[in-house]
């Protein structure tokens, strides 16, 4: 009762700032959670013209023919695929970037390499899709240029499903390396120094001072990344994936993201749609829970 | 201390000349492609430099109005979309950042929670709709109105700035409002320009939310027109190569450039907010 009444009172207290915070919980009351109450359509048979609240409930209808079908198994296969190896793949490279650019003396090419790498990362990726379709184009394309000049044959790259994770996962390696270096090289800036002429008295060269002193220094943060972005797992990019992808590797790459863009957008299937949202919302929710109490249990960083 | 060049250092330098050169290489590869003459590009021969240099894709995008209007659309998008999102941000974020606030943590708890689970797709779609949204400009604003995880480093950052200036400020009676534009704002410019970075970066160069909301084609933006040009050969079968219905691909890298030209001019001075954004969200406050 007298936490009621206290709460009352900072209402009045603070009237000022509840004025200031309201069209924010405004907006995210109807942005962010109508449409949570919305995945209620994922159980009825939703019609455009009956609405959420007239059409007819279908129960679990939509995640039966879901679960039941083909699709089930070779979506969750092929996201988890692409997430778990674009982590594998593509983790090492900024914390080798990082270690590079640390060891360049010449500061002004530090500077610059510093500078390009981390550009890509804010081209949009309809250009970077863009620019992958034109280098792997089978006609006037760079790569199949090289090939042809070697005397191969040239590859229909985009239509091969055996190539598809290397390139999706490569143009994000090009696109996000230098984007991702900046945290260890944010934490190689508190690098001991007095440990490194230690060292380096004992007649340790650089690539043993980098193995014994630099990556050491740098596990905690790497661990701290690498369970963050496993996280990630579920989350591949839709936008990316859904320039990117084609019919003919629908067997490698078509996820849940894409899969409930086609039905839902495309096809108009609103509620079974939703229904394999709602499945893909909470098995990412399980994993960043996981994830996330691997990480408090570690090192004691999470994001909650 | 001068130390002699060592094999190392040569072995680094020549890694990292790589790099370089793979990252540059395709944003000027895009450029090349953009000048060449038709002919060159088909006999794919042009690799390092142009070849039938022209103007031609250039003059063509400042002929035809629908390049010309994507583009100018997307500067309105990006130009408002920015202004709205930043104010609505500091606004909403100045309460939560204050630790007595009585409701700080009923929010915080709000908020959060969105960062882990959302509706998905259509049930936001569904919502934009019956807001009354679809294929105005607003529908690309307001439904992301507030980036949550902008808003919480933002809080964070908020959170630094020392209490006595609020204390003193309260006493010198201002209002909650005027604290924040007199005190808050002026100390955190730097965030604020980092945030606002890259919330028009991400509003400059989203296709998807675009090409679901916007259904009139003289209102789309540019991306959602260069993603139109790459889907008419993104099978990049032999028929439709063939078929000549495709947009000169001198054209389509013209564009390209074009999109990313303002980025590339004001990059170098913006690329310290950029890195500042990154590091900002890895020391937790």
């Amino acid at each position: 009762m007298t936490k009621c009444r206290e709460f009352f009172h900072g209402l009045r207290r603070d009237w000022q700032l509840v004025l200031l915070v309201l069209p924010g919980v405004i907006f995210y009351l109807i942005y962010r959670y109508l449409p949570m109450y919305g995945l209620i359509i994922a159980f009825k048979d939703y019609g455009i013209y009956t609405g959420i609240h007239g059409s007819p409930w279908a129960g679990l209808k939509y995640f039966q023919e879901f679960f039941s079908s083909g699709d089930f198994f070779l979506l969750f296969k092929n996201t988890l695929l692409i997430g778990v190896y674009s982590l594998l793949w593509s983790f090492p490279f900024p914390i080798i970037l990082a270690i590079l650019l640390n060891e360049m003396r010449l500061k002004s090419f530090k500077k610059l390499v510093q500078t390009v790498t981390f550009l890509p990362s804010f081209l949009s990726t309809v250009v970077v899709c863009s620019m992958v379709i034109d280098f792997l184009s089978p006609s006037t394309g760079i790569i199949n240029t090289i090939i042809k000049a070697c005397g191969g044959e040239p590859i229909y790259f985009m239509t091969k499903p055996e190539w598809f994770r290397t390139i999706y996962i490569s143009s994000g390696i090009w696109q996000q390396t230098g984007y991702n270096a900046v945290i260890y090289l944010a934490a190689l800036t508190s690098l001991d120094a007095s440990l490194l002429e230690a060292a380096e008295i004992d007649g340790c060269g650089r690539l043993k001072k980098i193995w014994y002193i630099v990556l050491p220094s740098l596990m905690p943060i790497i661990t701290i990344m690498f369970i963050l972005n496993s996280g990630n797992i579920f989350k591949a990019a839709q936008d990316k994936m859904l320039l990117l992808y084609n019919p003919a590797t629908y067997s490698v790459s078509d996820i849940f993201s894409t899969f409930t863009y086609r039905k839902g957008i495309v096809e108009n299937n609103y509620s079974y749609s939703t229904a394999v949202g709602f499945f893909e919302a909470m098995v990412s929710l399980i994993v960043v829970t996981v994830t996330n109490y691997v990480s408090k249990k570690m090192n004691d960083t999470s994001l909650w | 201390m001068k130390r002699k060049i060592t094999v190392f250092d040569c072995v680094n330098f020549l890694i990292l000349s790589a790099v370089l050169f793979i990252t540059i290489y395709p944003l000027w590869y895009v450029l090349c492609i953009s000048l060449s003459s038709t002919e060159m590009i088909n006999s794919g021969t042009v690799t390092l430099y142009p070849k039938g240099f022209n103007f031609a894709a250039y003059k063509q995008i400042f002929g035809t109005s629908k390049i010309l209007r994507a583009y100018s659309n997307s500067v309105v998008y990006t130009a408002i979309g920015t202004m709205c999102c930043m104010a609505m941000t500091i606004v909403f974020v100045y309460p939560l950042s204050r630790k007595n606030f009585v409701l700080r943590k009923p929010i915080t708890v709000l908020i959060t929670i969105t960062l882990y689970f959302t509706g998905g797709l259509i049930p936001t779609f569904l919502v934009v709709q019956g807001t009354g949204l679809l294929d105005s400009m607003w529908s690309l604003i307001i439904p992301n109105i507030i980036w949550t995880f902008d808003a919480i480093l933002l809080r964070n950052f908020f959170e630094g700035v020392p209490a006595e200036l609020h204390e003193a400020a309260i006493i010198d009676g201002a209002n909650e409002l005027k604290i924040l534009m007199k005190i808050y704002i002026p100390l955190s410019t730097s965030a604020l320009a980092t945030i606002a970075l890259f919330y028009a970066m991400g509003q400059w160069n989203s296709y998807l939310l675009p090409s679901i909301y916007i259904t009139s084609y003289e209102k789309l933006p540019l991306p959602v027109i260069l993603r139109d040009m790459l889907m008419e050969d993104t099978n990049s079968n032999p028929n439709s190569i063939a078929s000549g219905q495709i947009t000169p691909e001198a054209l389509k890298n013209a564009t390209m450039f074009v999109s990313i030209l303002p980025f590339l001019i004001f990059y170098p001075y913006l690329q310290k907010y950029f890195v500042k954004g990154l590091t900002m969200g890895a020391v937790k406050g």
